[in-house]
């Protein structure tokens, strides 16, 4: 189902935690809510819900407006952060609770359940009380009981920040498989740019209450749109036109670059315009990460295929292609 | 260190807690050297007795039939909604808490009795036929005793159901809601399911309570109940009935007790919370105030027991009218001149601080033993610390009194009947014991042993971290817990009504008691007087407590 969300405002007493936040999400898509902590995403994800209602703007669930209707008859299912596996029902009492709540009843109850439960690969726990559980089982015992009852908008609350580093890329391969067989229209909130850039068919990343950018994961990382999305994805440079390094490269007045890590060119050789010395060196295997300081004794950081031991003199370039211009007070996140 | 305090709190234990219990059990199932269930079928097969059972069992019934009646509706309504007055009602709940129910009862009989003030004024009204008038307390106050029981208990669970349902992680509620349940389903299938075991375990502690107070029934002079029998067998301690009935008492309690426990077992220790919003509800407008105009009227019934024993302690007149006729504050100096009164508070003040004392002292031992050393037998020092949470006070009170009246230690320091000062002290400490074990044992707990470690590391000696780090970490759970200990003994009826013999020895309530036996006109009023002052005393400790403990109130009540 088509999801649009038209000018939305939501305050909680004088704060105004979503200002203004216009939104569509095509049938079928995995779309993304990706913002620092704080930012308003899971304010936007509560009112799809229905836990809270917006004080200005519309929602609509195809063509009708649900603002005022409460949750119970939205026909949304959310995967919580915590899991919220409730902890006095057995696994499959916990998955089967949807569908009894919506009268489906015997045998065709029984195959539902089974069918979401193998889906998930929990068919063989369902028996078993969720303090028997892992957090990982917990959270596909959630993602079951999310999806057996065919909602509208599956709804995705940062699900996987609780689970440990290995088990967090499972259930993201686990989701991703799932919503490529289900195409169920998806809003998945998270602070992770991982998740995101490999999940998403597409991000809206948003501060402060205001969505900043939409566009798929290559159009956010390749062409940001301000210096906030630039810095919040991946990680930039800054050069302002003020420093001596904006004046070598030419930055427009008033104006700031941003160029990546990973495209700054850099080399031992005396061959490219820009000189410095190796402040950091950092060896990750696949790559190298330098901290570079100019003579001037300003700093960039570059990867570089090959090591560079601390201390030695390089030299480096900024290809004009890879170069993003932004205002110069454009805010940058902090991380 | 444990080397040396480890024997010393046995020994407690077995002195003031095995011994008696044993020579309890002993008297009523030895009969002349051998096993026997006699005394037991005597009892049952005694109409008199059966009828005790059965009053006392209804009045426990009753009593937490109407508490959960009110309390569960009540709390829910104070976890999911805000409405005007929310904060003061809040404190104001405790209220019944700070009169012992028979105190209250005094003040009730000038309110509700035949020609009581709510009848002269429905009959003023024109309600009410003054040559018929109705009996609001029933069944030759079996009516009064539920409703002085309920209006003093019914607190109690609702602090329980309170943190109860507060503890359901309302990330539960809303899956429940997102997935299609409506409000009362998800109060039937998950909020109410979540809660049982803390609901359970507070509709216990008032079921006990209720079934074991003495005060209520001795104050309407209702005989044919157990605690009343078995505070009449005191003056006849060779008498194998009163033990029977105090076992039968202590077997009812520890099947319950079990069963809290069992249903306790499926206590959902909640699987990591979500982040915390604000999930209260702001009533607007007729609904606010309706709930606010309920809780009030339900406040106000709570506390017409303290405004009869305000207005009797203020009455120089009051006869068949409304109000007191006239107002004087003799009584008050009655209070601090006559002996009686004056020495029972002192008693009480006494062995009220020394058992505080007394109960933070083990209570701090016993959980640091049991969370920081290891020693052989640690489980059994921990059943040993709960015990006394299965044992209503009537019990334990009789228990020290057969026990320590007989040989070998009739006759000396710990003889009720020589000076119960000592056996007074240990039995309101014992009483109250597993609730600071309790709360020191969680204070530990939550203290990271790192903390600790940090200091021993920096050179200081395991006496001195104690004193300087550990102790001021859990300093407010012990103090709320020991002016808990302070304000149970001050309000205990049963201890002090079977263990002081003598008028020297009288505790406050004892006194009241003892002045509400008396035939001039002025005793009631005078032990209304001690009442209020005993009220604005307690009150304080409470609203203390509260200050320090903050929102987990709930957790001095706890079983």
């Amino acid at each position: 189902m088509k999801i649009i969300l038209e000018k939305v405002v939501k305050r909680f007493g004088e704060t105004v935690i979503v200002k203004g936040a216009d939104l569509t999400i095509e049938d079928g898509e995995m779309f993304f809510l990706l913002g620092p902590s704080g930012c308003g995403k899971t304010t936007i994800l509560r009112m799809l819900a229905g836990f809270y209602d917006p004080e200005e703007g519309r929602i609509l669930f195809g063509d009708k407006n649900i603002i005022g209707t409460p949750p119970y008859l939205r026909n949304t299912a959310l995967v919580f952060q915590n899991y919220a596996v409730w902890p006095h029902m057995s696994v499959f009492e916990n998955v089967a609770y949807g569908l009894r709540v919506r009268q489906v009843k015997g045998p065709e109850l029984d195959k539902r359940v089974n069918a979401a439960l193998a889906q998930v690969k929990m068919s063989h726990l369902s028996e078993r009380k969720p303090s028997q559980l892992s957090g990982g089982q917990q959270q596909r015992v959630a993602l079951a009981r999310a999806i057996v009852v065919n909602p509208d908008l599956l709804l995705f609350d940062e699900p996987l920040s609780n689970l440990d580093a290995k088990l967090r890329i499972e259930m993201r391969d686990q989701i991703k498989r799932l919503h490529a067989q289900t195409r169920m229209t998806s809003l998945y909130v998270t602070h992770d740019q991982e998740e995101a850039l490999s999940l998403a068919t597409r991000i809206a990343v948003m501060n402060a209450g205001i969505i900043q950018q939409t566009g798929t994961p290559t159009e956010i990382y390749n062409k940001p749109a301000n210096a906030f999305v630039a810095s919040f994805i991946g990680e930039m440079n800054f050069i302002p036109h003020t420093s001596k390094l904006g004046q070598a490269l030419h930055v427009p007045e008033g104006k700031k670059i941003g160029v990546r890590p990973e495209h700054v060119r850099v080399s031992p050789q005396r061959d490219l315009p820009l000189h410095g010395t190796v402040l950091i060196s950092t060896y990750l295997g696949s790559k190298n990460e330098l901290t570079i300081k100019t003579l001037e004794g300003e700093e960039i950081r570059a990867w570089s295929p090959e090591f560079i031991p601390e201390g030695s003199s390089v030299t480096f370039a900024v290809p004009d292609n890879h170069m993003h211009f932004y205002p110069i007070d454009d805010p940058v996140a902090s991380h | 260190m444990k080397l040396f305090l480890l024997p010393l709190i046995v020994l407690f234990f077995i002195a003031f807690l095995l011994y008696p219990l044993g020579i309890l059990l002993g008297q009523s199932f030895f009969v002349e050297g051998r096993i026997s269930f006699d005394y037991f079928r005597i009892i049952l097969e005694n109409p008199f007795y059966r009828d005790c059972f059965i009053n006392s069992l209804m009045i426990g019934a009753w009593t937490t039939v109407i508490c959960l009646a009110i309390c569960i509706p009540l709390a829910y309504v104070f976890l999911r909604f805000n409405f005007p007055g929310k904060l003061i009602f809040n404190t104001l709940i405790l209220v019944p808490l700070i009169l012992p129910p028979f105190v209250g009862a005094i003040g009730l009989k000038q309110v509700l009795s035949r020609f009581g003030s709510l009848n002269l004024f429905l009959a003023e009204l024109g309600l009410v036929n003054l040559a018929n008038p109705p009996d609001w307390f029933g069944a030759g106050g079996f009516v009064g005793i539920i409703f002085l029981e309920v209006i003093h208990f019914f607190p109690i669970l609702f602090l329980s159901v309170q943190a109860a349902l507060a503890n359901v992680d309302p990330s539960l509620r809303d899956a429940a809601a997102n997935l299609g349940a409506t409000p009362m389903r998800i109060f039937r299938t998950v909020t109410v399911p979540l809660a049982m075991p803390g609901i359970f375990a507070g509709s216990s502690i008032v079921f006990v309570a209720s079934f074991t107070d003495l005060g209520a029934p001795l104050i309407f002079d209702f005989q044919t109940t157990v605690p009343t029998q078995i505070f009449n067998m005191i003056n006849e301690p060779d008498n194998p009935v009163g033990y029977a009935l105090v076992v039968m008492t202590l077997l009812i309690v520890s099947v319950l007790f079990i069963l809290g426990k069992k249903l306790g077992e499926g206590n959902y220790a909640m699987l990591g919370r979500s982040a915390s919003y604000d999930s209260t509800i702001h009533l607007k407008g007729a609904a606010a105030w309706l709930v606010t105009a309920a809780i009030s009227v339900l406040l106000l019934i709570a506390c017409l027991p303290h405004l009869g024993v305000i207005l009797t302690s203020f009455s120089a007149r009051w006869f068949m009218s409304v109000l007191p006729q006239e107002y004087s504050l003799q009584f008050y100096k009655e209070v601090f001149t006559l002996d009686l009164t004056t020495i029972s508070m002192r008693n009480s003040l006494f062995y009220a601080t020394c058992s505080a004392a007394l109960d933070a002292v083990l209570g701090v031992l016993i959980a640091y033993l049991l969370v920081r050393e290891k020693f052989v037998g640690k489980t059994l020092l921990d059943v040993l610390a709960m015990v006394p949470l299965a044992l209503p006070g009537l019990v334990i009170a009789f228990a020290y009194y057969v026990a320590f009246i007989r040989e070998p230690f009739g006759g000396g320091v710990l003889d009720p009947r020589q000076n119960p000062t000592l056996i007074l002290i240990i039995a309101y400490a014992i009483n109250r014991l597993p609730y600071i074990v309790r709360a020191a044992y969680a204070g530990l707990q939550q203290t990271s042993v790192s903390l600790e470690e940090a200091s021993a590391n920096l050179g200081a000696r395991p006496l001195q971290t104690i004193l300087k780090i550990t102790l001021p970490l859990i300093a407010a759970n012990i103090i709320a817990g020991t002016i808990m200990t302070f304000s149970f003994a001050m309000l205990d009826v049963s201890s002090g009504m079977v263990l002081a013999q003598e008028r020297n020895f009288f505790p406050f309530t004892k006194a009241i008691f003892e002045l509400m036996g008396r035939i001039t006109p002025t005793a009631p009023a005078i032990a209304c007087a001690m009442g209020v002052l005993a009220m604005l005393f307690l009150a304080l400790c409470l609203w203390g407590a509260s200050k320090l403990l903050g929102q987990k109130m709930g957790q001095l009540f706890k079983a």
